[in-house]
């Protein structure tokens, strides 16, 4: 396995840590040695086998709060002097069904909206205040293939709002840069997102069956991202599938 | 002058047609023939004036506005077309924009205004497309035309991290719908203007700052709303009838590849 010395001792921020990608990526960096704060898009419950070092915040709607963003920005400086890396899972999820977009209801939409779009402005907007001042740090948003090769009826609301995050992280990858910031992005595979061998097949469309690319692999370019060896990548998106 | 036949008596609703590029696409379709539904958001009266000049080439045109990112908004409106309109061949989304906010470093982009121009740039596309699409695919025929824009292919400081994003995520969403639909002879096309002369960029911008712009497009000169309006018209045309789920970049060579 891949090992970046320089991540060793550095703090990250993994939201939807609950998520298959959100649990693969907290796992990687927990293996590069880095502080993790896993913070889960739902309640803990018994079951949920987050990161030993996570301040899970226990309010449902942490994720979308300005409060509870900026109060868990601040813990994490607390504990542990700086935020070095943010990675942002949480958001839609592919869906198994196959939906149309007559299928997609307007809370669900506005669901996907929310948790995607408005979790990664406010997140980022969260751990930028503090990386701006250190003048380092770095964002990884994790898309979808959805968003960039859409194969798979994923839906609708998943592949565009994981898509508008490619734009983010191009956008902040010019503003944050003269900070010394970098912001990237991650692609995962659809099917290994929602944790099945395969989704269906949007109509007439043909593509060759492989076999999706596992979370572990996805989370492995997270960890390549955040590292030193990376240092002039910013505004990139990796396709982590094949 | 281009002319496509094939286009004329057919059916159209453009939204953010009061003004700009929406308005020049409307006039546009309306001089090939095509019968408009000119949406605007507020300014009502524009789309008034817009709609009697098309009257003269396509009879059927009439103005109504809507706030595209309302779902029962959205719902109302196409009811009320369908009343006008006894089909609906070519839905043009492109009311959009930062709906008045100014530019802003990221730091200081309050929540509402990210959720605002979010909703106006990308949740009217789905809503309407959500209200269009069940009667395109039972006539086997349609042209859905996304306004995108330049920056959702690099990014352009200062204009702001969430116009990028909606953006962005409209060439997505095109990208996404352009397969879903593609067997039902429905294409889902986008184009991303760069910077367009319209009335309201005039206000907007000093000649000094459309100038600094200018020296940036290869072609040497900002884009006029008509250089975007006739992609709208090629891409309802036959002629795009192979185009579906990409992004035409009209931006006078600045972007490309």
């Amino acid at each position: 396995m891949a090992c970046y010395s320089d991540l060793k001792g550095h703090s990250a921020i993994v939201t939807g840590a609950d998520s298959r990608i959100g649990d693969a990526v907290v796992r990687e960096l927990e293996a590069q040695k880095m502080w993790v704060t896993a913070v889960p898009a739902e309640l803990p419950t018994e079951e949920a086998t987050l990161s030993a070092s996570a301040l899970a915040d226990k309010v449902r709607d942490h994720l979308t709060d300005v409060d509870t963003v900026s109060r868990t920005c601040s813990q994490v400086v607390g504990k542990y002097g700086g935020i070095d890396l943010l990675v942002h899972c949480a958001g839609a999820q592919p869906a198994v069904d196959g939906p149309q977009i007559t299928d997609i209801s307007d809370e669900r939409w506005r669901g996907a909206v929310v948790s995607t779009m408005r979790g990664a402005f406010l997140w980022s907007q969260g751990v930028l205040r503090h990386m701006v001042a250190r003048r380092r740090g770095c964002v990884v948003f994790i898309a979808a293939e959805a968003a960039r090769n859409p194969t798979y009826a994923a839906g609708i609301d998943y592949a565009s709002t994981r898509g508008a995050l490619t734009g983010l992280a191009r956008h902040l990858a010019r503003e944050m840069g003269p900070h010394g910031i970098r912001v990237n992005v991650v692609a995962v595979a659809d099917a290994a997102a929602a944790g099945v061998s395969s989704l269906p097949r949007l109509p007439a469309y043909l593509s060759w069956a492989t076999p999706p690319a596992s979370p572990a692999e996805a989370a492995r370019l997270v960890a390549f991202l955040a590292s030193g060896a990376a240092a002039y990548i910013t505004g990139v998106c990796l396709d982590a599938f094949r | 002058m281009s002319d496509y036949p094939e286009l004329r008596g057919k059916r159209a609703v453009v939204t953010g047609a009061s003004t700009g590029i929406g308005e020049a696409a409307a006039r546009a379709l309306a001089a090939q023939g095509v019968h408009v539904a000119v949406v605007a958001g507020t300014r009502l009266a524009d789309a008034e004036r817009i709609a009697s000049d098309l009257r003269v080439r396509a009879p059927d045109s009439f103005a109504t506005r809507a706030d595209v990112t309302s779902p029962d908004d959205v719902r109302r409106l196409f009811s009320e077309i369908r009343e006008r309109f006894s089909r609906i061949d070519i839905l043009v989304n492109n009311a959009g924009g930062l709906g008045g906010a100014p530019r802003r470093q990221f730091l200081d982009l309050p929540v509402e205004e990210w959720d605002r121009v979010i909703d106006l740039n990308l949740t009217s596309v789905f809503l309407c497309c959500r209200e269009v699409l069940p009667s395109m695919k039972e006539q086997g025929f349609g042209r859905v035309i996304n306004t995108s824009s330049e920056v959702a292919r690099s990014p352009v400081l200062p204009i702001a991290a969430h116009y990028t994003a909606g953006k962005t995520a409209v060439s997505v969403f095109t990208a996404y719908l352009a397969r879903e639909v593609a067997a039902y002879e429905i294409t889902v096309t986008a184009f991303a203007p760069s910077t367009t002369l319209t009335a309201g960029l005039k206000t907007r911008f000093t000649a000094e700052a459309l100038e600094a712009i200018r020296t940036q497009i290869p072609l040497g000169r900002l884009a006029e709303p008509e250089d975007q309006a006739n992609v709208v018209v090629l891409l309802a045309s036959d002629a795009a009838r192979a185009l579906s789920g990409t992004t035409v970049d009209v931006t006078g060579g600045k972007i490309t590849i």
